[in-house]
């Protein structure tokens, strides 16, 4: 089983630009410099971002993932949703209606943590009632 | 004329300017789709049922983006108005002077297919002042009118007391963005009589002139690429998208179930679904949001041409120029660079 980490809700600022960007990113740079950081970025009250904002929110994303981590959306604006699918990252980041439902999906446990949990020799059944099962 | 001893002619009005009926400023009617405007292929839908002419109300607050024709007509006269019911009344007594006993009123946000003949017949033996087309879901913005009688209804009068003239065939209300997308979708489709300017390059992907598709592009039927209209490498459109004049799509960047209406450029490696975008305006169906890009990396305007005269007095009148601004729909495109041709292009059929 892997250690649980303290989930951290983070407020977006309302405009992430390359400007405010940078300032973000100083701000939540030691929050991921620890082991396995769980990062949620509640864009509530961003209003407006550009391409250079959703590099810093990559950068957030690399980072947490160089560390086994995570980074995750929530309350996204329709706008912002739309910015994030003309740019395509909308399939990098998993998104949530509330920062609430974000954090509780950190302690719910994903489906690709089972076979590193239960590997297929280590199956009741063996191989073939896997087989079956799939 | 076609209606034997009656003289007809028929104006349209345009949109007034709203939140819904206007997208980046213009209105629906306006806006180019599949190589013309609504009300371009309203008044040829017109001019082919032999009217004498058409007279294009518009309001002053529109005259920056009156539609541009891409065939000259002597019988096309545009008027600018401030109050849009009042210079209706004034055309039809106009019209009622200058001995024209009736007229087709048409508004350009409306996109319909019927028997105009029929249509009049039908008001002509309902011997009533007006008679308006309904179809199913409700009463529609065409009326045909007795200009002499007519004259005496105001804005409220003259949507009631009516002889109602129920259309079967197709009909779009071009209300809200959406609207427009379902259009393009249907022409493209096949569902209504509506198609593409242009040659059809492949069954269902249609091409206009002067259009470039690099070879390492995919254009998945049913498309459109409209007029001067550029695709780069490793750009996919696909699912009824429609790519209007002078637009540029660059590399690597998805249209799907989109329409780029006219002068809009795309950058690299994005991805439009379900969305329309004009200049550097969004509007996501999907999301059903409206977003201004202040990236010019993502959306940017082409250099856009004015195609619309100035705006002129209360009803002066503005005859459309001679010279259009683009070639024909029947010019054939002069030989592209090896790079853009056509047939070697990866077109899925």
């Amino acid at each position: 089983m892997r250690e649980s980490s303290p989930v951290i809700v983070m407020e977006v600022p309302t405009i992430l630009n390359d400007v405010e960007g940078q300032a973000f990113l100083q701000e939540t740079q030691p929050l991921l410099e620890g082991g396995r950081p769980c990062l949620v970025l509640d864009c509530s009250h961003l209003q407006r971002v550009d391409s250079a904002g959703i590099e810093v929110l990559l950068h957030c994303m690399e980072d947490a993932m160089k560390r086994d981590g995570d980074v995750k959306l929530a309350a996204v604006s329709p706008a912002c949703a739309a910015l994030l699918e003309l740019m395509r990252v909308d399939r990098v980041f998993e998104i949530f209606q509330t920062a609430q439902e974000a954090v509780q999906s950190f302690h719910t446990p994903a489906a690709i943590d089972a076979p590193v949990t239960l590997p297929w020799y280590s199956h009741p059944g063996g191989l073939d009632a896997l087989k079956a099962a799939s | 004329m076609v209606f034997g001893a009656d003289r007809e002619c028929e104006f349209l009005s345009a949109p007034r300017p709203s939140t819904q009926e206007t997208f980046s400023g213009q209105p629906l009617a306006c806006l180019e789709v599949l190589g013309r405007t609504m009300v371009e292929r309203t008044v040829q839908q017109f001019f082919q049922a032999d009217v004498e002419f058409v007279t294009l109300l518009a309001p002053v607050a529109l005259s920056h983006s009156l539609p541009s024709f891409r065939e000259r007509n002597r019988a096309l006269k545009v008027k600018l108005a401030n109050d849009m019911p009042l210079a209706i009344g004034r055309t039809l007594n106009e019209y009622s002077r200058n001995g024209i006993d009736n007229c087709f009123v048409v508004s350009g946000n409306l996109y319909a297919e019927t028997d105009l003949l029929d249509f009049f017949f039908f008001h002509r033996e309902a011997m009533r002042p007006v008679s308006r087309a309904v179809d199913h879901d409700g009463p529609l913005d065409m009326w045909v009118v007795d200009t002499a009688k007519a004259m005496r209804f105001d804005g409220d009068q003259f949507s009631k007391d009516v002889n109602s003239y129920l259309i079967g065939g197709y009909v779009r209300r071009l209300d809200h963005p959406a609207d427009l997308r379902g259009l393009i979708n249907d022409a493209l489709v096949g569902r209504c009589a509506m198609r593409p300017s242009g040659r059809e390059a492949k069954p269902g992907i249609w091409i206009d002139s002067g259009a470039g598709i690099d070879r390492r592009a995919r254009i998945v039927s049913p498309a459109y690429i409209g007029r001067g209209s550029r695709v780069h490498e490793d750009a996919l459109i696909t699912r009824s998208s429609s790519i209007e004049r002078n637009c540029r799509i660059d590399c690597g960047t998805v249209i799907e179930d989109s329409s780029i209406l006219a002068n809009t450029s795309v950058g690299i490696w994005l991805d439009l679904r379900h969305a329309i975008a004009c200049g550097d305006k969004l509007f996501s169906l999907a999301h059903g949001v409206a977003v201004e890009i202040s990236d010019p990396s993502l959306l940017q305007p082409m250099a856009n041409v004015v195609h619309a005269a100035p705006a002129r007095g209360n009803l002066e009148v503005i005859e459309i120029e001679e010279e259009n601004l683009f070639p024909l729909s029947t010019q054939e495109e002069a030989p592209a660079r090896p790079k853009w041709q056509l047939g070697a292009n990866l077109i899925q059929g």
